[in-house]
């Protein structure tokens, strides 16, 4: 069976300020924010993908390209082995579904959480609407007649995934659907999200900044720095022994019970305007080579696992 | 003596609905040179302990009980006296970088501006050149790689990352007593988190400057304090030091709390499944009679429902439960 998503070298940027006509005359050269750059990534269908990056690089814009919520600037994007064109998107969003970070911002706030829930529908069903609910701790007769501001934040965000559920899609963005919840919520909706994909035998991206949680949903991960794929593999063997020196490094960082010293990289993030020339990572990398600055390393297989650096070339 | 001393401190809000009553019967000492983290959902209080302590409540609270720092009483100066005690003595790092900025100064302006005050409350004669140094070397404590061009800057011009260090920097600058910093990182990446904590971790040591770390992240408060205390519906519930409050938690609400992190530590030996506390934080609006905490706690007596446990000192831990004699 093809792998549910399939992306080949697939491209998104984004202008970096408005051309004006002004702009056009004088002929100034637009500025072009690369935010996913080649990238190439598969998802089975059934596993849970995590995708870690910070701020900025791109994994956002990955998630709505993969939604179509985004159109690619280059590349190919294959749905269930099927080319995705602009025709075949309809099709597409019939099996997705995306949850957002902020329930507030992302749920129409004037409407009650029958209306919300089945709005994909395109009609009311109150059958659908009820098993969605319910699938997701909500009491239908306490909660549908009720609007997003009458709840609390795991009640939103349980909404918003029942919302996503209730067209039963194969395969779901999750864009950090726990970060704006607390620390005793944030393991209820976790655990609920596990449950569903067992429950409805979904496909999940998960992207999220927070690497522990990562670590607890996902099946696989992938690292991503200055929109492209650093490294990519099995769960435990990228957190037991990490390969790119920018994941080592991110490793390092995380706050965890039991170590009380940080090893976090130097620097900052670079700018996706005006990427470093060659690897991306090299400005902020402790092994640094004379190719690193010259040539952009190709993600490629290393024991079962996919890393993009010249320390693993042969 | 303690350099900070809280006793019986209640905080309250106007409002229309009534008085909410935020903070109740805090009573916290805090030494030279610690770190405490505290730690609680949104809601529990946490940032307005940070505020009364600071004393930057909005205009509808009200605050009783008294804030020792040096032997005087912050609760009851006028907001004349205390300017006199901002900066140096007390120094508030806000959630949003953004607010803690002048947005029509520039960064060298607002660093040279603290520098000024630390000179001038130290006893030193002011000279700009020295101020300038000075703002230039913090800025490079805090890794920024060409500071004379960040000294141009205005705020708007930054990333919330840089804005957060600026603050540090001045936090650096100003050598405060007590530093007070209000989930300083949860607007930054892990990576620039990281560096921020060992930031923190320095100055504590070096400066032996108090620090009250308020976060929701229970990992993040591991890694940088001495010590924890958990706040749950405005009410202190557990007071230890880091490492046995994390091991051994005796609240059932710290214990509900550690049990629902999603820490790397916990999957070295294969993945478990993660706990949750049932329900959820209860609203100041309609608090619980007797302990706040009773609707969801697994071993809830009759006694917990009718009356509020005290503070109770068990070894070397204070804790607020009728399992521990109340």
């Amino acid at each position: 069976m093809p792998p549910i998503v399939k992306t080949v070298n697939l491209r998104k940027y984004y202008l970096a300020y408005k051309m004006g006509l002004l702009d056009r005359l004088f002929g100034k050269k637009p500025a072009w924010v690369r935010a996913v750059d080649n990238v190439n990534i598969e998802i089975e269908e059934g596993e849970t993908l995590g995708l870690i990056g910070e701020s900025g690089s791109g994994k956002t814009t990955l998630g709505k390209l993969l939604v179509t919520l985004e159109r690619p600037d280059g590349g190919e994007y294959y749905f269930m082995g099927e080319k995705v064109t602009e025709d075949k998107i309809p099709w597409v969003r019939q099996q997705v579904a995306m949850v957002f970070q902020n329930p507030y911002s992302s749920l129409n706030p004037r409407l009650t959480v029958k209306e919300i829930i089945s709005e994909p529908l395109g009609h009311f069903d109150e059958d659908r609407v009820r098993e969605a609910m319910e699938m997701v701790g909500l009491n239908y007769r306490e909660h549908s007649n009720k609007r997003p501001r009458e709840l609390s934040g795991g009640q939103v965000q349980r909404v918003a995934v029942a919302r996503a559920i209730v067209k039963r899609p194969r395969f779901i963005v999750l864009d950090e659907p726990t970060s704006a919840l607390d620390a005793s919520l944030q393991a209820q909706v976790l655990n609920l999200l596990m449950d569903l994909k067992e429950q409805l035998g979904l496909t999940y991206l998960f992207i999220t900044h927070n690497i522990a949680i990562a670590y607890y949903i996902s099946d696989r991960v992938a690292i991503m720095y200055a929109g492209k794929i650093v490294e990519m593999g099995n769960v435990d063997e990228v957190f037991k022994k990490p390969m790119h020196p920018y994941t080592q490094l991110l490793m390092k960082s995380v706050p965890t019970i039991g170590r009380k010293e940080l090893e976090p990289p130097t620097g900052e993030v670079p700018s996706l305007v005006n990427p470093p020339p060659g690897c991306r990572f090299h400005p902020r990398c402790p092994y640094i080579m004379s190719v690193c600055k010259e040539k952009e390393p190709p993600l490629i297989n290393v024991n079962n696992r996919q890393v993009a650096c010249w320390l693993y070339q042969q | 003596m303690a350099l900070l001393s809280i006793k019986d401190l209640f905080v309250g809000y106007r409002t229309i609905m009534g008085t909410l009553h935020v903070l109740d019967d805090v009573n916290l000492e805090i030494n030279k040179g610690e770190i405490v983290g505290i730690v609680g959902e949104s809601g529990s209080g946490k940032s307005t302990l940070g505020q009364a302590i600071a004393r930057v409540l909005p205009g509808n609270a009200i605050a009783s009980g008294s804030i020792m720092v040096d032997g005087v009483n912050l609760l009851e100066l006028s907001e004349k006296e205390m300017e006199n005690y901002r900066g140096t003595t007390v120094f508030m790092i806000l959630q949003n970088p953004f607010t803690s900025l002048n947005p029509v100064k520039t960064v060298g302006y607002q660093l040279m501006e603290a520098a000024r005050i630390r000179m001038e409350r130290s006893g030193e004669k002011y000279s700009e050149d020295r101020a300038y140094e000075m703002a230039i070397q913090a800025l490079k404590d805090l890794r920024f790689p060409d500071p004379e061009i960040i000294m141009l800057r205005y705020p708007h011009q930054l990333s919330g990352g840089q804005i957060q260090r600026v603050v540090l920097a001045m936090s650096l600058i100003l050598r405060p007593k007590i530093l007070i910093a209000d989930e300083p990182t949860s607007a930054l990446d892990v990576t620039i988190q990281a560096q921020v904590i060992n930031l923190f971790k320095q100055l504590s040591k070096e400066m032996e400057t108090a620090i009250l770390f308020i976060t929701h992240d229970i990992s993040l408060a591991y890694v940088i304090s001495t010590r924890l205390v958990v706040l749950y519906a405005g009410r202190i519930m557990e007071d230890g030091d880091i490492e046995s409050v994390i091991r051994e938690p005796m609240h059932p609400y710290t214990q509900g709390l550690i049990a629902g992190v999603p820490d790397l530590s916990k999957f070295v030996s294969g993945k478990i499944k993660l706990q949750s506390i049932p329900g959820n934080p209860p609203s100041f609006l309609d608090l619980p009679s007797g302990c706040k905490f009773h609707p969801r706690c697994p071993y809830v007596k009759d006694i917990c429902k009718v009356q509020e446990p005290k503070l109770t000192r068990v070894n070397n831990r204070i804790v607020r439960c009728w399992l521990y004699g109340g």
